[in-house]
């Protein structure tokens, strides 16, 4: 069992402050990451679900430094990159990139797909000309996409077909990880599949890390080795893909899976597995962030704030297990 | 077999063409037939692009036209024909004898007035009650919709409420005046999935309780099984399959059915790789002569590029557009 790490995060914090309306009115933060410390092995996929607001894409933007963290460590290959700045981070973020939700969006409309594509590589390395547009011929060809696409604007693909641009343009500089942020949710299911094979293809090949973030947990589940569930800011639960989904232990992610549709005729589902909505992240429950909807709710809950414990294949943050856990 | 059940709704042969750039007229929607009967769900699957939207807000005549032209067909709601009808006609039977659900929670509620307003304004235009009587109906309606302190939430702006809250409001305000029948048009699509499964659970119990029936329009074969009694798979505005909820997803005869039921992405497999269909959905632009699903399927044919396929029955009650099944075949297949 020893992997090479090639991300940690450790105790990362990212707090967002909201306007006042007056000056007389308390400081509020948004924490859309609450002190979160995880590791990401070489070559795997960490999953990362929650429901909108649950802080998965801040935790992806801060790994980048996308989003400055509040507080925290990042280390890229046992590089403490949180405190570089300038050329030395930029030297480390170009082994990083990020494909995202919006294939719509994504693209600058007004440049040819070939432009986009060399635009990494002008930013970084000493490539010639010749060397650029031939390395743009292997991209298009990697992910499925005709050469003749070079001379061709984004509005002339379909949503799936950019999405391939978007994968493309974050393989240009052989990066060793990669964050998807959403990538198929906006494409139809048909589509979807191909781009999820396609990035597990991708991943074999170039030997990549993927952090790969998806409300869908049934899509989730598809791509990743480990997965990692959010509520509010705060991991609940993380450890080996068939542990989450076989056995899932906070009620949260029980909940979570439940709720998702099923195609069974068998059995008619009666229950409502959680009530209510996300609390306001700007008011976040005080203990555990899950007790107002939790159906296991205990006194302790609303004092304190469970820890993640457990072992490397599954860790939970909840109270339920506690004993269970420090006994073993 | 459905003889004795009386259709809500009657959709007879539409077809709906749009004005395209360079001057011509494509048919988004072709030849669609269909019936919504008493108290049932029927759900309209399809990708994005296949006209599920543009066939429902055809029945509610809420088509922009142009560039929208609806070429032949009847749409018959309790027997009269909407299409017929004056568009200021049209406004006592919306919201009324059917009323929508729309997708998006944030943008179909008026973002300057209180929900109260809106719910009275739409109460009062149907049935004759004075503000406070219509008030009373409007807080009776969000408490049947499930939200908590229905008192304080009345008096609020859409934007004070969550995702979740506002489909309530939706719903609230689409059931206020009795419809005979609902149209859902991705309704918890913008949702999470926790508040999906209370927003599914909620539009099944108002259906019961105010005996209408709901016409489902979704992508999310998930949210079909667990709600539809009946459904249709449309594909480039072409319904290829419809049929009973169970029979379509155990027996699922259309090539394009059975492809969109294997990539679904399920928690039952645990297969890496996912099977996929190749190419993409076609722009109306370049739809093929015969059936419209034959360039990316298996099974292509030679008929399929040139003719339309024409319905097969099945006595399971599956209706399928496939040139797979042919009248004999289909004898030899259900024996």
């Amino acid at each position: 069992m020893t992997r090479e790490i090639l991300i940690e995060v450790k105790n990362l914090k990212t707090h967002f402050s909201v306007k006042r309306k007056t000056l007389k009115e308390k400081k509020k933060v948004v924490k859309a990451v609450d002190n979160i410390s995880l590791v990401i092995y070489k070559g795997e996929t960490l999953g990362v679900v929650g429901e909108s607001g649950s802080g998965k894409s801040t935790l992806g933007r801060t790994i980048l430094k996308l989003t400055e963290p509040t507080s925290g460590e990042i280390y890229f290959r046992d590089i403490p990159i949180t405190k570089l700045k300038g050329s030395e981070l930029q030297k480390h973020r170009n082994a990083m990139q990020m494909v995202f939700q919006d294939p719509f969006s994504s693209l600058n409309p007004r440049m040819r797909i070939g432009d986009i594509l060399q635009e990494p590589m002008k930013l970084q390395l000493s490539m010639s000309k010749e060397e650029r547009q031939t390395r743009v011929l292997t991209l298009l060809e990697k992910v499925g996409l005709r050469a003749d696409a070079v001379n061709k604007f984004p509005h002339e693909f379909s949503g799936g077909q950019r999405q391939r641009i978007g994968i493309a343009r974050a393989l240009a500089i052989n990066p060793a990880f990669i964050i998807g942020d959403e990538p198929v949710s906006a494409l139809d299911v048909s589509v979807q599949s191909q781009v999820l094979n396609l990035m597990m293809d991708l991943q074999e090949e170039f030997n990549l890390t993927y952090l790969f973030i998806s409300h869908d947990l049934s899509v989730v589940k598809h791509i990743s080795d480990r997965v990692a569930v959010m509520y509010l800011g705060n991991i609940v639960e993380i450890g080996e893909k068939e542990n989450i989904f076989a056995a899932p232990r906070h009620p949260y992610t029980q909940a979570l899976l439940q709720a998702i549709p099923v195609v069974d005729f068998t059995k008619k589902r009666e229950v409502i597995p959680l009530k209510g909505d996300l609390p306001n992240p700007m008011n976040p429950p005080v203990g555990c962030v899950f007790h107002t909807r939790c159906p296991h709710v205990m006194p302790q809950c609303r004092e304190k704030k469970p820890l993640l414990k457990g072992t490397d294949a599954q860790q939970v943050a909840c109270f339920l297990y506690e004993e269970e856990i420090t006994n073993a | 077999m459905t003889e004795e059940k009386k259709a809500v709704l009657q959709v007879d042969n539409l077809s709906i063409a749009f004005d395209m750039a360079d001057g011509k007229q494509t048919n988004v929607v072709e030849a669609v037939s269909f019936q919504v009967f008493e108290g049932e769900t029927l759900a309209l699957v399809g990708e994005s692009g296949s006209g599920k939207s543009v066939t429902s807000l055809a029945i509610m005549r809420l088509l922009q036209m142009p560039p929208a032209c609806i070429t032949s067909g009847k749409i018959l709601l309790n027997g009269k024909d909407l299409l017929q009808m004056k568009l200021d006609d049209m406004s006592s039977v919306r919201g009324n004898e059917m009323s929508m659900i729309f997708q998006e929670p944030m943008t179909s509620l008026d973002p300057v007035f209180k929900i109260s307003n809106q719910l009275i304004e739409g109460i009062r235009r149907h049935q004759p009650l004075d503000k406070k009587q219509a008030f009373a109906i409007a807080l009776s309606m969000l408490k049947e919709v499930g939200i908590a302190n229905a008192e304080k939430v009345i008096h609020e702006y859409p934007h004070q409420l969550s995702g979740g809250m506002r489909q309530r409001v939706m719903i609230a305000m689409a059931m206020a005046n009795n419809p005979k029948l609902l149209l859902a048009d991705e309704p918890t699509t913008a949702l999470d999935v926790t508040v999906q499964a209370q927003i599914l659970q909620l539009m099944l119990k108002m259906k019961e309780e105010h005996g209408s029936s709901i016409l489902f329009i979704t992508h999310d074969m998930g949210v079909v099984a667990e709600t539809a009694d009946r459904v249709m798979v449309m594909y480039a505005g072409q319904i290829v399959e419809s049929g009973p909820v169970e029979q379509i997803f155990t027996d699922p005869k259309h090539p394009y059915t059975k492809a969109l039921l294997q990539t679904m992405p399920s928690l039952a497999t645990n297969e890496r790789r996912l099977p996929t269909i190749p190419g993409t959905v076609p722009s109306p632009s370049n739809f093929s002569a015969g059936c419209r699903f034959s360039p990316r399927c298996q099974h292509a044919m030679d008929i399929c590029d040139r003719t339309i396929p024409a319905e097969s029955s099945f006595e399971s009650g599956q209706i399928v557009r496939c040139h797979l099944y042919k009248e004999k075949e289909v004898a030899a297949h259900d024996t």
